[in-house]
Parts: C-alpha cells; structure tokens; sequence
C-alpha cells in the first residue's frame, strides 16, 4: 500500500535523520521523500531473514552473509542491471515469497539499456526472499532471488 | 554539469574525480570487483560494481558504463586514457542517450583513430609526414612500398596505433614473410589488417604537442612533450618543454599541431604525436591522440594549467579558449612511469601486497597514483602504480631534483621498475638529453643488464 504524505515544507538534516529513524522502526519497505532541494530514498533489504540473521548482522549485501549462507540458493546479478519482479509494470511479480519453483521458473528480469534478460531459478525449490525492488539498481554479484532448495 | 561518471581505473579516476570535485561536480565511480576498495571507490561520490575483474566485462563494456550513468543520475562520462576513450563507441552511447562525454566528438575519435586515415587529412592539410605509403595490399606491393621509401621501413597496422600493431624492416628479403604475418596479426588484434608502411627513422626523437579546442575552431596548445625514452613503444619518462629541438622548429611544431586541429574544429583534449628527425632536422606527424594522456601532467606542471579541469569545463559549455598568448611555459618538468614489473627478470608483471610506501615530498615535486600502503595491486590491468612528476628552473636542475626524488620513493611488496629509473636518471645520456627513441632498448637497457 502506498501512502503520500504532505505536510512538511522544508527538510532540514534532523529531520531527515528522524524519519530515518522512523522508517527503520516501521515495517514499510519503502520511503521516498521528495521536496525542493532534497529527494532521499530509503529501503527495507532485510529481504525476508529471520530477526535472529537481522540482528546478527546479516544482510544480502552483507558479505558475512555470503560466505555464511543457509543453505539457501542465490540468484546473482551477473552485472550491474536494472531490476525488476514482474514482467511488466502491470503484470503482477514473477514470484512471491513462499512459492514453489523449478530449474526453468522465471524468476525476474534485469535491464541494460533497452536490453532485458530474464533469470531463471536454476533449481527446484520455495522462494525465500526478493532482494530488490522495481528499478533499483543491482551492482555485480549482488543477491536478488533467495531460494531454499528442495531437498 | 553536475554528476559525472567516471569510466576508468587507477590512478586516473583518482585524477579525474579531483578535477571534478574542485569544480563541484559530483562523481559516480563505476569498478570491477577487484577495484571495489581502490582509492577511487573511497573518494568518489558513489561506486557502482559493474562487472568482475576481467576489463572486457567492466570497464570496457560501453553498455554497462551508460546504463549506469543513466540510473544514477549522472549527464556526464569522462573516459580518462585506455579503455573505451579511444573508441567512438563509448562517444556515440553517450550523444544517443543525452549524455555529455567529456571529450572529442565521436566522429572525430572515429576518424583519427583509424591512423590510415588521420595520416590522409594530415597530408591534406599540409602537416608533413614521415614517407610512407598508402594502404598496401599484398606483399609485393609491401616490397615495391619499401623501395619506393628506402628502408628500413615500418609497417604500421591502420587500426593499430599507441605502438600495437608496428614491424621493423631493415632488409627487402624480410618483407614478405613479414607482411603475411603482421596483416594476420592486425586482424587479430584489431579487427583489421590493414597496413600501410613508413619509413623507419634511426635516430628519432617523440615529440607531441598538448592542445585543447573549443569545438568551434579555437584551439590553444600548452607547449609540447618529449617523450622518447620508450621501452616497447611503451612511454617510460616523459618531459616538458622538449630542449632537444631548436626554438624555431618548436614554433612550427606548435603552430602545426594547433592549426591542424583548428581545421577539424577539435573539441577537448588531444595531443598531436611526431617523430622528430634528429639527423635530418625535420618533424613528421604520427598520430593524434583523442584523449587526456598520461602524461598531461608535465604540460600541467610548466602552465600551470589544470587541464583535466579544463576538459570539464569545456564539455560543460563554460570554458572560452582564451588567447595563446597567454599561457606561458616556464619551467622544466619531468615525469617518471612508476611501474609494478621487475626490471631485472624482462619486466615481468609485478602484482601484490605493498608492505612499505613512502612518497618523495617537497617543492615540486608531485605523485599521482592510486597506491597506498597495503593496498593489493592486483594482476588484471596494467602495471603503472604511480608517476612521479618533478618540476625545476631548467633540465639540469629538474634532473637533480628527480634523481633525489626517486632515491626517497620507497616500495617494498612487489618489484618495481624504480632500480631502473634511478640508473636512468644518473646516466651520462640522459642528463646531457643525447636521448632517441631507440636510446632505452638499443643503448640504456644492454648497458643495465649488463651491471
């Protein structure tokens, strides 16, 4: 659900610091705040760990999380991409959290330029988390789709 | 122009995020995975992980560098040296896609960067060339081009060009088996044998002349380098001005490089490449360079002029080329490619962990590099980790000032070519500048070994 919120008129750096604040509190994944001068974007890349890994620091981006997986399956972005869940804006995602997959489910797809290359799953299993949001840009290597293998 | 993205590596991303940043330009450092701690990545604005460490899928891929500039927001891309700032390629993505590309225009890298046919429009406008040829077909026509010429002669691949693609010839007897095998080389490396051939001078000087134009036919030199201590066609030592040539050959020098640009209405940087003919007193052109180069800091250091700053400022539509008369070359500056290769064992690649770093500090003297202690030079790119650049009243004294400079460098971790280039600056040749292209493999390095 998304909500648009106006009633501030100047921003200044406690206040972004507070709803910096604020929106790690929430459970919100997402936050943009736009206004003369200032255009700051927050996300929630928890992506779908327990609080115990959360709290332990872990993150997709973490490196500690690489080298320490669960047994978990790591869709990688093979470059920088642009990525996206669903196959269009108004399709609905690829894949949600929970659903049964095999090796040739898609998954998701990345953008370079004009070009858009669908990821497949690679492997039977349940989708454990989607690290990204529409748009976001993934760097090399980063962690979009966790899968937890099938046994 | 407010972000740029900063296609390049090493010790020029360092470069050229300073540039930006005193111009209050933000910057976007795209890296491999291997550059993902280098001192760019930590000075920059923002870093993006493109690729893994292989160049040809990070940062020779034009298609990830504009997409990246794209998402984050950048209206610039400056290409630094190497890597995709010789192309059109990385030029044209960045004029379809309404980015500002801190350079030439694509059209102008294109055509000068095919050597064939930058020599033609030399011709035609009057700058003179080295004898030579024009595109050689088989190798009978190689042989009948290397009588016509008188030898030895060069052959030189047309898309070649920064030293790759070049054959020495001294007898007619070698041509042939040297033409099949050169013509197949060049394919190979560039996508296209085409040769063309030259005359070979003995005793050459490098001599290239810096410049700067506006696009619109204004274009101003900052004096010339000479840069003929080479190993490889692989620029060692670099200095400005050149104090080998006599001052009346300088001006014409100047004078032609600066024209030869005004008539192509040259945007940016660029640098006009001759052989200088010590015997015969004569220049001849050799290639234009479409690019900031390596050593542009020794043109910097005799004018005072920041000219990778400028290279912004031009792209951003602000600087005006002001009046040549104006920029004034005093001094004498020097500067030395620090490299990881060990001198000692045919300057094998040197990559590793730097356990000792300690730079040489003083009244002129400057060091660009990416370098720091433990920093981990890592084996994918080239070996260059640093340049030392000195500045003095005249040769004499910048070559005293140099030596002590490069005694006071400390590195320790990997083999570096600093033994050698201490040996240089103390030899008999170099300090009286009895120097030529051929000086460093020919005379320096049998002499080197040899102690």
């Amino acid at each position: 659900m998304r909500k648009r919120v106006s009633c501030m008129t100047k921003a200044t750096v406690d206040d972004i610091q507070k709803l910096a604040e604020l929106f790690g509190q929430s459970d919100w994944t997402q936050m943009r705040l736009k206004m003369d001068g200032v255009d700051v974007s927050w996300t929630d890349d928890s992506c779908g760990l327990s609080p115990e890994q959360s709290a332990a620091g872990l993150s997709p981006t973490n490196d500690a999380f690489v080298q320490n997986p669960t047994d978990l399956a790591i869709i990688r972005a093979p470059h920088v991409a642009t990525f996206y869940g669903s196959p269009t804006e108004s399709e609905p995602a690829y894949v949600v959290e929970g659903d049964t997959v095999d090796e040739d489910t898609e998954v998701c797809r990345i953008q370079v330029l004009e070009r858009f290359t669908v990821l497949k799953a690679g492997t039977k299993g349940v989708i454990k988390g989607i690290c990204l949001v529409d748009g976001q840009l993934a760097e090399f290597n980063v962690p979009l789709i966790l899968i937890e293998p099938a046994a | 122009m407010n972000r740029v993205l900063v296609a390049n590596r090493g010790e020029i991303a360092v470069r050229v995020i300073r540039a930006a940043h005193s111009l209050g330009i933000e910057t976007v450092q795209i890296v491999s995975d291997a550059d993902k701690d280098s001192l760019a990545a930590r000075t920059a604005d923002r870093v993006v992980v493109i690729g893994p460490a292989p160049s040809r899928q990070s940062y020779l891929d034009a298609r990830l560098v504009i997409h990246t500039a794209l998402a984050t927001g950048c209206d610039a891309i400056h290409p630094g040296y190497g890597f995709l700032s010789e192309r059109a390629e990385l030029a044209r993505l960045c004029v379809s896609h309404g980015l500002t590309f801190v350079g030439p225009t694509a059209d102008i890298i294109e055509v000068l960067g095919d050597k064939l046919r930058a020599r033609e429009i030399a011709a035609a406008a009057g700058v003179p060339l080295v004898p030579g040829s024009d595109q050689i077909a088989n190798a009978k026509a190689a042989r009948r081009a290397a009588k016509e010429i008188g030898l030895p002669v060069v052959l030189k691949a047309a898309a070649g060009g920064g030293g790759r693609g070049m054959f020495v010839a001294r007898d007619i007897s070698s041509i042939d088996s040297m033409f099949d095998r050169a013509s197949s080389e060049a394919a190979e490396a560039f996508g296209d044998g085409t040769m063309y051939m030259e005359r070979y001078v003995e005793n050459a000087r490098h001599v290239e002349v810096q410049l700067m134009g506006d696009g619109k036919g204004r274009v101003v030199h900052f004096g010339e380098r000479d840069c003929s201590v080479q190993r490889r066609y692989q620029k060692v030592i670099e200095e400005a001005p050149c104090t080998a040539i006599p001052d009346d050959l300088r001006k014409e020098l100047q004078k032609t490089a600066r024209d030869f640009l005004a008539s192509m209405n040259y945007t940016n940087a660029g640098t006009v490449e001759f052989l200088y003919d010590t015997d015969r007193r004569a220049f001849y052109f050799m290639e234009v360079n479409t690019r900031i180069q390596v050593e542009h800091p020794v043109s910097e250091q005799v004018t005072g002029i920041d000219l990778v700053q400028m290279q912004f400022q031009i792209a951003g539509g602000e600087c005006r080329i002001g009046r040549q008369d104006h920029i004034r070359v005093g001094r004498h500056a020097i500067e030395c490619r620090i490299n990881a290769e060990d001198p000692f064992n045919e300057f094998q690649p040197s990559p590793g962990r730097i356990t000792r770093w300690r730079l040489p500090s003083g009244a002129g003297i400057r060091v660009d590099t990416h370098c720091s202690d433990d920093y981990v030079v890592p084996p994918f790119y080239d070996s260059m980790i640093a340049k030392l650049i000195v500045t003095a009243v005249d040769r004499p004294a910048t070559v005293d000032r140099l030596g002590r400079a490069l005694d006071a460098f400390e590195i320790e971790g990997l083999h570096t070519n600093l033994p050698l280039l201490r040996w240089i600056v103390r030899h008999d040749d170099f300090r009286k500048n009895r120097l030529s292209t051929g000086w460093l493999e020919r005379t320096a390095l049998p002499e080197f070994n040899a102690g």
